[in-house]
Order: C-alpha cells, then structure tokens, then sequence
C-alpha cells in the first residue's frame, strides 16, 4: 500500500509540474543532478559496482560534514547545477572515463547530490533526516535512470539509440544552463 | 546490471510511460498553463518557423552522415542555451525575427543544394542561428509562469524536432530517397522566404 501511495505521489507531482506548479520540497538542483548523473552511466561504468559504491558514499560523507561544517548556503544549487552540465558535456560527447576519473566523478556526485539536498526548511541537525531520505531518494533515482539507460542503449545499440542519449545530454546543458541565467534573474533557489 | 529479469525491465519502462502520462493537476491549471511545461512544450512546436529550422538541423545532419548526424543536434540546443540566456539576461539582440526565418532559408538551401562542408563549418552555421531561436524562447522565459518547466518543454521539443528530422532524413537510405529529402530541403528554404517577407 505504501508503494501504491508512494506512485500515486510521484505521479501527481508530475502533474503538477507539467501545468507550470514546481512545489516548494522539490529540489530543482537535485532533479537535474540525477538525471544527468543518471545519462553519464556509460562514462562512469569503468569505476565498476564496488568502487562505485564506496566512492559514492564517501562523496556524501564528505559532502554532509560540509553541510553540518557551513550550513545551508545559497550558493550550492547553481554549483550542482554546474556539474550537471559537465556531466551532460560527458554524455553528450560519449566520453568513456577510466577507472580512477570515473570514480571522482562518482563521488564529486555523492557530495553533490548531498549539497543538493538539503532540505528547504529546517534547521541542522533537526533536518538532517529528511536530507538523507532525499539522499537515498535521489541515489535510487539515479540507478533507475541508469538501468533504464542501459536497456535503452546496450554495448551493441543502432546507431540511433546512441544519438538519441547524446541528444538528452546535451538537453541537459542547455536546461541547466537556462536554469543557471533564470536564477540570476529570480529567486529561484 | 542490477535489474536484469525482462518482467523489471518492461515494468521499469512501463512506469516512465506512466510518469509521461500523468494528467495535469487540475487546482493549477488556471494559472499554470500559461508557462508551464506544456506550454514550453508547444511553444517551438506552434511556431512553424522554429519547426521548420529544426527539422532541417536534423534533416542536414542526416544528409552529411556521421558524425555530423549528432554533432548538430547536439551543438544546436547547447548554443540555443546560451542565446536562451541572453534573453533572460534581457541583453539586446537585433534582427532576432529576421534571423529566425534566415536559418529556414539558409539550411533549406544546404539540402536542396546537396553542400558537403566540413564539420566545424556546419557547427558554426547552426550554432549562429541556434542563438536566435534560443533568444526567442528565452525572453519569454521569465514571464513564465514556472521558468523551470517551461525551459525542459522548449528545450526537449527542440530536440524532438531534431529527431524527426534525423528520422525523415534516414529515407535517403531508400531509392529515390535522397530526391525526396532534397525536395523537403526546398520546401523549407520556400517556407523561410515565406517567413522572411512576411506571407506566411
């Protein structure tokens, strides 16, 4: 029933956005970061499972104590959001990292992913909790996103399925990037 | 691979289908659909001469072969990005109209006329008149009514448009494919005239 509900949740709140509503929980920042962490599967694939995992959390480690260290900042969406373009460069150019870079980048995500998710209200430590089911929420979106990559575009895909994952990262520059000038103009974050 | 059972996989698939076919709240719509994503969504799409441009992005891309067959789609949106912020920035930029229709004329008359150029050469050409179709769209980006998924609606129907241009560019494969496709580039060069000179 939980699973149902939980569905039933995700599936409204992207009706909401599709008619012009983004609610105020929903970190544009963290959305962005995971689908574009979620395309650059190819990229990061070298690091393998193990080496993944553990770079992964040693990123959010690093990036909770900044959280905990700093506090919340307001610089830090656009800063994901930069790496988000990066990540879409990588896609977009179907760079193929070795097991070392990949493996900062995986963990540049998990800290990323963790600056990104702080909550927009609450004080730390009261709110550290809910930064970390957004955490967990948005690492689980990242795997989904890549499974669903990886079907999508095999070893041995036609050409046209890579051209389309190309394609959807250089979308996600270009989104990124007018996410980037719209938040210079509005308060966006 | 984590999910490697065809029953994961298809209900995987079958849940992003799910995801896209989520009715639109209906407490917002009053407000919402005049800059959500929806209309971002339309808002390339409703225009014929953006339509026609970024089909022959495509279409051109297809006709000069590898790699240009995803360089173009790819440079297209990320210079239309920058032009995009331009225009939220509210920095001027003249003949924003004039371009736009030009880019129809200009890469109509590459297809019809068959041109091979070099990659870099192509880049550029699309590139300049991405900064024009990305100015349009991106000085109506703050008046939206969620800048944000009004940018993802005008950003993914570009790319869609794209890919329909790749697609009807593939016929070129096919027996008399390359005259079809030349015939279309035509047509677009006729429409941007139309554009430019105000008939249509």
């Amino acid at each position: 029933m939980n699973s149902l509900y939980l569905l039933a949740a995700v599936l409204s709140q992207f009706g909401d956005v599709r008619a012009g509503y983004i609610p105020a929980d929903l970190k544009v920042a963290q959305v962005i970061l995971v689908v574009a962490a979620g395309l650059s599967i190819r990229c990061l694939a070298k690091a393998g499972i193990k080496r993944a995992s553990v770079a992964f959390c040693g990123g959010v480690a690093l990036g909770t104590v900044a959280i905990l260290h700093f506090g919340q900042l307001n610089g830090p969406p656009a800063i994901v959001i930069g790496f988000a373009v990066v990540l879409g460069v990588l896609t977009a150019m179907r760079f193929s990292a070795n097991t070392a870079t990949a493996s900062i980048i995986i963990f540049l995500i998990g800290s990323a992913l963790t600056v990104a998710s702080v909550p927009a209200n609450g004080e730390f430590p009261q709110a550290f909790s809910l930064m970390a089911v957004n955490v967990i929420a948005g690492a689980g979106a990242i795997i989904c996103l890549s499974q669903l990559v990886v079907i999508i575009n095999p070893e041995r895909a036609p050409a046209w399925r890579s051209i389309a994952v190309r394609i959807a990262g250089s979308w996600i520059v270009a989104i990124s990037v007018l996410i980037i000038a719209v938040s210079s103009q509005t308060n966006l974050f | 691979m984590i999910f490697t059972s065809p029953q994961t996989r298809k209900a995987l698939i079958l849940f992003s289908f799910l995801l896209v076919a989520a009715p639109a709240a209906i407490a917002h719509t009053g407000e919402g659909l005049s800059g959500g994503l929806l209309s971002g969504f339309v808002h390339p799409v409703r225009g014929w001469d953006h339509v026609a441009a970024m089909v022959a992005v495509g279409l051109w891309g297809t006709f000069l072969g590898r790699p240009a067959i995803w360089v173009l789609p790819v440079v297209f949106p990320l210079v239309m990005a920058l032009g995009g912020a331009v225009g939220v920035l509210g920095l001027p930029l003249p003949g924003v109209e004039t371009g736009i229709a030009l880019s129809s004329v200009v890469l109509g008359a590459l297809i019809l006329g068959k041109v091979r150029m070099p990659l870099w050469g192509a880049a550029i050409i699309v590139g300049v008149f991405a900064i024009f179709h990305g100015y349009a769209h991106g000085i109506e980006l703050p008046t939206a009514a969620n800048p944000v998924s009004f940018a993802v609606g005008f950003v993914v129907a570009t790319g869609l448009l794209h890919l329909a241009g790749i697609a009807l560019g593939l016929v070129t494969t096919r027996p008399r494919g390359e005259v079809f496709v030349r015939a279309v580039g035509g047509l677009i060069t006729a429409a941007g005239a139309g554009f430019l000179l105000g008939i249509i």
